[in-house]
């Protein structure tokens, strides 16, 4: 088994979940959320990962952009997460714990 | 322009260039506003260097921390939806939702072919989000200027023919750092967006006998026969 893309694959299958969740926070801008996202070292976020996935969100409807004035210069533009895409994620959320759970149960020997 | 950021725009320029090849293989609305989005960003972590870090192996690390080109289309197409229940089904029952399946696509592409053809159904443009997105900085439009001719054509301008002191339509006009201006336009490198008009007119500075001008492409006068707009003159004002 190649271990090292069972790993990447993951980590991509995450991101839209783990975008969500940053947006469920708060506006934010792309380039903050990225620095941010680096600083979870579990998640191994890729700089430039973030901006198809926040495309992607935009066009389901899940989040939506805005444009602000830049301290000093040019302006920023910011996310936020739409109504649609908080009933989503709640869902998502959801799967997760259920999957974490779950592997959590078959490694302790607990399936009966 | 200095080497360094000569050459960290040749790099970051090829990075995009690589992203953008990769995206011509998937169909996306936003493929356009994603190249920006990292273009923006690119720019943010060069900026946030000091200058003494900005060498040919700091900046090449800056692009391989953003990922490989090829993930950008990778992450942006839908992801697969697995294994559907139709497959769980009998063949024969399979067939005939296939079937079905394809008489509705046949019907629908015909309607909506039929209905993009008479109705001209397109998606809407923005042009103020597309001009603030390819917002490029240009340190020499900062400032004060102030009206000192109006010209059919920047050619025509000669500094000691021109018409001081004589009252203009449009007196002078301030550019912000933040792409804004004391009217209501917008400026990017070489651009003002018109947001009344929904219309980009262009700029220049030139250099004539040790002097900037500014000409600034005057849209509301544009002929529309010859699409030719003529051009305001200015001078930049010394700050005090």
């Amino acid at each position: 088994m190649d271990l090292q893309n069972w790993q990447t694959q993951l980590r991509k299958g995450l991101l839209d979940i783990v975008v969500l969740n940053f947006l469920a926070r708060g506006r934010c801008h792309g380039y903050e959320m990225v620095q941010e996202l680096k600083k979870c070292r579990g998640l191994s976020v890729r700089e430039g990962n973030i901006y198809p996935i926040l495309a992607r969100l935009q066009t389901d409807g899940l989040a939506e952009a805005g444009i602000e004035p830049g301290p000093g210069g040019p302006p920023r533009k910011y996310y936020t997460i739409t109504e649609r895409g908080k009933q989503i994620l709640a869902e998502m959320n959801r799967h997760w714990d259920m999957i974490v759970a779950g592997v959590n149960q078959v490694r302790k020997g607990d399936n009966s | 322009m200095n080497d360094t950021e000569k050459r960290w725009r040749q790099m970051r320029d090829e990075y995009l260039q690589q992203i953008e090849a990769e995206l011509t293989s998937i169909q996306h609305p936003r493929k356009k506003e994603l190249l920006a989005d990292i273009r923006e960003h690119l720019e943010r972590r060069y900026e946030e260097l000091d200058p003494s870090q900005r060498t040919d192996s700091r900046l090449q690390e800056i692009l391989e921390e953003m990922g490989p080109a090829e993930e950008y289309a990778e992450l942006l197409k839908q992801p697969s939806s697995g294994k559907t229940e139709l497959e769980t089904v009998s063949p024969a029952f399979r067939f005939l939702n296939h079937f079905l399946t394809g008489v509705f696509v046949i019907v629908l592409v015909s309607v909506v072919g039929y209905k993009l053809h008479t109705a001209d159904i397109k998606p809407q443009p923005d042009p103020l989000q597309d001009f603030i997105l390819s917002y490029q900085p240009d340190p020499q439009i900062i400032g004060r200027w102030n009206t000192v001719d109006f010209v059919e054509t920047p050619e025509q301008f000669v500094p000691d023919r021109r018409r001081s002191g004589q009252e203009f339509f449009f007196k002078e006009i301030e550019f912000y750092k933040d792409m804004k201006t004391s009217r209501a336009w917008l400026w990017s490198k070489g651009k003002l967006y018109f947001p009344d008009i929904k219309k980009e007119g262009e700029y220049r500075i030139r250099m004539i006998d040790g002097q900037e001008y500014l000409f600034l492409e005057w849209l509301p006068d544009q002929n529309p026969q010859t699409g030719r707009s003529p051009y305001y003159v200015l001078e930049k004002e010394n700050p005090k």
